[in-house]
């Protein structure tokens, strides 16, 4: 049983798609369970990838790849998975804010949380707050995640933040920021729920808001 | 010294009079790219791409790509016919009124090997193409530098310029997109050709490359790149500038995602970055200051911003050498 999740989780960290089908279906005949493949796997696959990234040794070809893996091994379940209503783990809501057009780390946190088993809703680029907020309302996604890469766009935030308050809608839904200039400070100042610097700490940090934990990255 | 004679002392490894800025030093040519590589007010390019602007700048329709997968790349990339693109004549309007003894003529020349790759096809599957399908991108990069080395001996001839800078994005701000090996492997020799194309005719060449891209710098050098531009802080630039004195001209310095260049940065913010510029890197003799001050309007530069004369001045009073 050990030796299929080892091997899946390198089959993902080598960003070997068809190894991580192969290794996903042996783990389902061995009658082991979705969520226990998430989290003994894929999820310990991306917390090395994670260090591996910090520490310089990994570059982005290789997380995309690896998230190319763990998407492949996502579909296998994928049918087991949705039988189970309930069964994803939180949806979340995410676009690049108005005026940004920039999209490879979003996408790239996108394709991280698919992988560990969340529902994402992906609004795209160049959001305006109103499509933010009409997507709070239509999906009541459990985490709205908002990624700004140009110092200009900043203040998009401070507005979703401020339109959350106005539409009543701020305690329905956690707020996660990121992006090159934002920084835990800024997240704090706006009163956003958590920050995070990178796809391994949002996936951390929006595993802590779906739960309602106050966790690391908080702020 | 004039800004010239002394951007040429900088570049021989004398020691300049002063340390330059951007604004100053250069008359910045950019037609020409409007026509051979991105259209200024976006729309298609001569590829057939379509380019969406925001007032921040511009890029690629995003996820409107021409072909997803490398290996079809030849059914969809038509190479524009060099003659048609009217580069002569963007080079006559541009230059109309410059001062060759006293500026540096800059010709811009953006959407390198990686970035049009990623303009037909997105980053992401550029960048996995890159790892998946080496030799495919190996054989588009060979047929994009021949395209890119028509463009830059039209520009050569059309501009006279005294330097090219020539834009490849191929790092975050945390480090390279792919790591060396994979750059040096599938990118560096028509990159090289590129560089060689330019230097061979007498032309500075300037690699322009954002985010934290050190590992690669010596690279940039040993190919002939005299000058590396938009050096952001996420790269040692203390070592960097020591290193490559006589060598290389770095020039950026700014913290481009830090506080100084949001949008309610005070003008005390904007000048104290100012001054850790020119304080930090000056001394170096190697360096071009390069703000990236951005306001509600776009690039301060382009679109005016009343902080942008006291940035001027401050950088003008404090002692850089
Ligand atoms: C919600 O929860 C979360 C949680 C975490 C989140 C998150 C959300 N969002 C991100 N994260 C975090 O997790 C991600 C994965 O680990 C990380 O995402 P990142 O996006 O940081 O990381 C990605 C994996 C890779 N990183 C990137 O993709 C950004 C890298 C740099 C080099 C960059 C790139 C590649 C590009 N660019 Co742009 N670009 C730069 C960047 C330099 C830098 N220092 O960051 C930056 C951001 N760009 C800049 C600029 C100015 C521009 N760019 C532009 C265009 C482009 C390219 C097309 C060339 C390309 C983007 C392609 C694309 N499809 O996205 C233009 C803007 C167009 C627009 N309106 O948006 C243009 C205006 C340039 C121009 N003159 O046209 C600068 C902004 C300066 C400022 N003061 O704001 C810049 C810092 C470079 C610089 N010169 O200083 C984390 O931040």
């Amino acid at each position: 049983m050990e030796k299929v999740f080892a091997e899946l989780q390198e089959a993902i960290e080598n960003g070997e798609t068809q190894a991580a089908m192969d290794k996903t279906k042996d783990a389902l005949k061995l009658g082991l369970r979705t969520d226990k493949i998430i989290q003994t796997a894929i999820n310990p696959a991306f917390k090395d990838l994670g260090q591996k990234m910090f520490d310089g040794e990994i570059y982005v070809t290789d997380v995309l790849m690896a998230s190319r893996a763990a998407h492949a091994a996502m579909y296998v379940m994928e049918p087991i998975i949705s039988r189970f209503s309930g069964a994803t783990k939180g949806i979340v809501a995410i676009g690049t804010v108005a005026g940004d057009l920039h999209d490879i780390g979003k996408n790239l946190v996108i394709m991280m949380l698919q992988g560990s088993g969340y529902t994402v809703i992906d609004l795209g680029i160049d959001v305006p707050v109103e499509t933010f907020i009409d997507a709070v309302r239509t999906h009541k996604p459990d985490v709205l995640a908002l990624s700004s890469l140009l110092t200009t766009t900043l203040p998009e935030l401070d507005n979703l933040m401020e339109a959350l308050v106005q539409q009543g809608l701020r305690s329905q839904v956690k707020v996660i920021v990121g992006g090159a200039p934002v920084t835990a400070e800024y997240a704090g100042r706006i009163k956003a729920d958590a920050y995070a610097n990178d796809l391994f700490e949002a996936t951390e940090a929006v595993g802590d808001l779906v739960k309602n934990r106050i966790g690391k990255y908080a702020v | 010294m004039n800004q010239r004679e002394n951007f040429f002392a900088m570049l021989e490894g004398r020691k300049p009079e002063f340390i330059p800025n951007i604004m100053e030093v250069y008359k910045i040519c950019i037609f020409g790219a409007d026509r051979a590589d991105q259209p200024l007010v976006g729309g298609l390019d001569a590829f057939g791409v379509n380019w969406v602007v925001t007032k921040e700048g511009e890029m690629p329709e995003p996820n409107r790509f021409m072909f997803e997968d490398i290996a079809d790349w030849k059914e969809y990339v038509h190479f524009p016919d060099v003659d048609a693109l009217g580069i002569e004549e963007a080079a006559k309007i541009e230059l109309a009124d410059v001062n060759r003894d006293e500026v540096i003529v800059n010709v811009y020349s953006p959407t390198g090997l990686f970035e049009r790759l990623a303009a037909f096809m997105g980053f992401e599957n550029a960048l996995c193409s890159l790892v998946e399908d080496p030799e495919s991108c190996q054989e588009f990069f060979e047929a994009f530098a021949d395209y890119k080395i028509a463009c830059m001996n039209r520009f050569i001839d059309a501009f006279q310029p005294d330097v090219i800078t020539y834009f490849d994005d191929l790092a975050t701000a945390n480090g390279l997109f792919m790591s060396p090996a994979v750059y040096r492997s599938v990118i560096k020799p028509s990159h090289k050709r590129i560089i060689e194309a330019v230097t061979s005719r007498g032309v500075i060449f300037n690699q322009h490359t954002c985010g934290k891209c050190e590992k690669i710098i010596e690279d940039y050098v040993e190919m002939g790149a005299k000058m590396w531009s938009s050096a952001q802080v996420s790269n040692d630039l203390d070592g960097i500038l020591e290193k490559y004195q006589g060598r290389l001209i770095v020039e950026g310095g700014w913290d481009s995602s830090g506080p100084a260049s949001y949008n309610d940065a005070t003008v005390e913010d904007i000048i104290a970055e100012t001054v850790r510029c020119a304080k930090q890197y000056g001394p170096k003799g190697n360096f071009i200051f390069l703000p990236t001050l951005l306001n509600e309007n776009g690039n301060a530069i382009f679109v005016g911003d009343p902080r942008l004369a006291p940035m001027i001045e401050a950088w003008h009073t404090v002692d850089k050498l």
